[in-house]
């Protein structure tokens, strides 16, 4: 009784710990995007701390675990706001809806061609390097 | 009596969040049902919340009490992908220069499209910044339009509507374009179409599917630094 009772205290204290990391490197990520002489998404520069750490071993892939697995299936969820902010811009959207479906068609297109297109040409080009 | 009851409910932004989680997941039980594209919990989360508000005549800004809070947590949730990053490390060791070319090149491309069609149809430069990152995974990409001053709702739209034109077509556009290489048919799901492109990568083969999930964190942080570099 007692042992499953610790064991969930533990799970919690766990939790707590990892939501502290992540908070802290989101404040970490704000204040140098601030210091910084051009305009960075803070969030990306806490994305490169986190990534940082991870490598340098200091923090452990499995002290975020809990935190980890529920942002990431959740992901979209938070942006569902964002989502339905649209409707404050109708105005906008009903006047360009059109502009915004054929640029993003037509680069979408463009983009998958050219990513394809670099990778074979780096495979063959890295083929042939090993074959000479 | 039930103007009372009505004001109660959304007076709190506990209605906006559990507006939201509650849609969210009837979207995921509908996902997963109907296995459609068009179908992914966070387009119906979304066409269910703007509904319900238009039905009961609920202004956005009584939602967004609580969406705001849910927001909030745009900065942890993009932090979070770096443990996505590193769990796919190995992967990338063995196949990282196709990768870096790959995303490179195609994020640059992305970027370089949406600004010059933007000027050749004419658009504000505010609607020109929300679409400039719209390749890229949802949370980098608001991350991006807000550093620019665009308006991240558009960002979003259009973002939803490539992944899912991504995955809809991007079986057919490797045959179109001739990809021979897995590789390079992950790499351009993921560069091209995010998250929402990956799922159709998935089906289309496992190694296709990992390919594509590191390319679109590739992607996001490219796209990042050459906005950042150029604008």
């Amino acid at each position: 009784m007692t042992l499953s009772r610790d064991k969930a205290i533990i799970g919690a204290m766990e939790i707590l710990s990892e939501l502290i990391i992540i908070a802290l490197l989101s404040i970490a990520g704000g204040v140098i995007a601030a210091m910084l002489p051009f305009a960075f998404p803070p969030a990306v520069i806490s994305l490169f701390l986190l990534l940082l750490l991870l490598f340098l071993g200091i923090i452990k892939e499995d002290g975020l675990s809990s935190s980890s697995s529920f942002f990431l299936k959740y992901m979209a969820m938070f942006f569902v706001p964002s989502g339905v902010e649209i409707i404050e811009y109708a105005d906008l959207l009903s006047s360009s809806w059109f502009h915004i479906i054929l640029i993003s068609a037509i680069s979408m297109l463009i983009t998958f061609f050219a990513a394809a297109k670099a990778v074979e040409i780096t495979e063959r080009l890295m083929q042939r390097r090993k074959a000479a | 009596m039930i103007d009372r009851i009505a004001e109660a409910i959304i007076e709190t932004p506990l209605f906006g969040v559990t507006l939201t989680i509650l849609t969210y997941w009837i979207g995921l039980r509908i996902s997963k049902k109907l296995r459609l594209a068009i179908f992914n919990p966070y387009l119906i989360s979304v066409l269910l919340i703007v509904a319900v508000l238009a039905v009961f005549g609920i202004p956005y800004s009584e939602y967004a009490r609580g969406g705001d809070f849910i927001g909030m947590f745009l900065t942890p949730v993009t932090t979070i992908l770096a443990v996505s990053i590193y769990r796919q490390r190995e992967i990338v060791k063995s196949h990282f220069l196709p990768i870096l070319m790959g995303t490179l090149v195609g994020s640059i491309v992305s970027v370089v499209a949406v600004v010059v069609l933007s000027e050749a149809f004419g658009i504000t430069d505010e609607l020109k910044y929300s679409l400039v990152p719209k390749s890229v995974t949802t949370p980098i990409a608001v991350a991006i339009a807000d550093s620019l001053g665009g308006i991240r709702s558009l960002t979003v739209t259009a973002l939803i509507f490539t992944g899912v034109m991504g995955n809809i077509l991007a079986p057919l556009l490797v045959k179109l374009f001739r990809v021979k290489s897995r590789i390079a048919s992950g790499v351009a799901i993921g560069t091209a179409s995010h998250v929402i492109g990956t799922s159709k990568a998935l089906e289309m083969g496992e190694d296709i599917g990992a390919m594509s999930g590191i390319a679109l964190s590739f992607a996001g942080i490219i796209t990042a630094i050459f906005v950042s570099l150029f604008f």
